[in-house]
């Protein structure tokens, strides 16, 4: 048989760029959020760096990242702790139907610098499940989410392969 | 060698073998790897980092483990900080970078302070970027302490990486090994 033009279209050209182009998104908050004591809190994202696969929306559900296509996706949550010298810290990632795929905890800097922390962890993903990020503390009080440079709160992730 | 735009085939259009190379075999084998990437460490037993002047400095990385886009030859201007203490996107796209470092213990904690952690910086045209930080609490005088950051973010070509060791002190040691102080920067898509 001689290939159709549509078919090396869609069998090498199309499927090459997807490769070299994976579904991938980065998203941040733009300002700090307030995080009430020994309460998991679920973080929102209203601002995107990146998002090549309509993973993210800033109007609707913005604390998800949902998985347009499905695979195995590089899954990566920062959260920075404004200063304070009490208690522990915690974040983690939810899948839709899995609680808990990623967490860090640790103890408060100091009350004289941010606790800044980070997870990662690498998930499968069926189409149209999503992700989502958590933060705790302990001060004994409301405590923010510093909205830092470009490192607090973001939520990103890749995908690896089918 | 580097990814090659696709083409659009077209009806009747004769294919050679030319064009197959490069479009499936060429840009099969840049998918497969090695893709753009390296890693580097210190290479120093011991290195005081100064914040005296209420700034950190970039963390050199004298020693390059791995290289496979000559992303360890700097070109673009990084003064005053050493070049060796960057790696330069050569091949734009979506990178995860990771850096760790670790503190010796400290010596003298009450005048050391606590702040200690690692940042991953962009610098592009001179103006940096915080785009990974990780601030956890040390170890005091028990041991020393390990931090390790990790990020993704989509890079233009010619930014550069760098490895910012935070302290709230007037100076501390930094553990050096080839998996102790470290960058690893690799390509993950356009």
């Amino acid at each position: 048989m001689t290939p159709s033009a549509a078919q090396m279209n869609a069998h090498i050209r199309d499927n090459l760029n997807f490769l070299y182009s994976a579904p991938a998104c980065r998203v941040y908050n733009s300002a700090a959020i307030s995080i009430a004591n020994a309460t998991w809190t679920a973080l929102t994202f209203n601002s995107e760096r990146f998002d090549n696969n309509t993973m993210h929306s800033t109007s609707s559900n913005t604390g998800r990242i949902t998985f347009t296509t499905a695979g195995r996706y590089l899954l990566t949550f920062a959260a920075e702790f404004a200063a304070n010298a009490t208690g522990f810290r915690q974040i983690s990632m939810d899948h839709s139907v899995t609680v808990g795929i990623a967490s860090e905890t640790v103890p408060v800097v100091s009350a004289a610098a941010a606790t800044a922390m980070d997870t990662a962890t690498h998930w499968a993903c069926a189409a149209a499940e999503y992700a989502t990020a958590f933060c705790y503390q302990t001060s004994g009080g409301n405590l923010n989410v510093n909205s830092s440079a470009a490192y607090s709160p973001e939520f990103m992730a890749h995908w690896m392969g089918n | 060698m580097p990814w090659v735009t696709q083409r659009t085939w077209t009806t009747a259009e004769k294919v050679t073998a030319s064009q197959l190379n490069v479009m499936i075999r060429d840009d099969l084998n840049y998918l497969y790897g090695p893709r753009p990437g390296c890693r580097a460490h210190h290479d120093q037993a011991a290195e005081a980092v100064a914040n005296a002047d209420g700034t950190y400095d970039f963390l050199p990385m004298a020693v390059t483990d791995e290289d496979t886009d000559e992303m360890r030859t700097i070109t673009v201007d990084t003064t005053p900080t050493p070049a060796s203490a960057f790696a330069q996107i050569k091949t734009a796209g979506k990178y995860l970078v990771t850096a760790q470092l670790t503190f010796l213990v400290d010596q003298a904690i009450t005048t050391h302070g606590f702040e200690w952690g690692v940042q991953i910086i962009k610098r592009t045209s001179g103006t940096n970027t915080v785009i990974g930080a990780k601030q956890n609490p040390n170890s005091g005088n028990v041991g020393p302490s390990t931090h390790n950051c990790k990020t993704l973010w989509d890079f233009a070509v010619d930014d550069l990486i760098g490895l910012l060791p935070v302290i709230g002190s007037l100076f501390v040691g930094v553990h050096i090994t080839n998996d102790r102080a470290a960058l690893a920067v690799a390509w993950l898509g356009n």
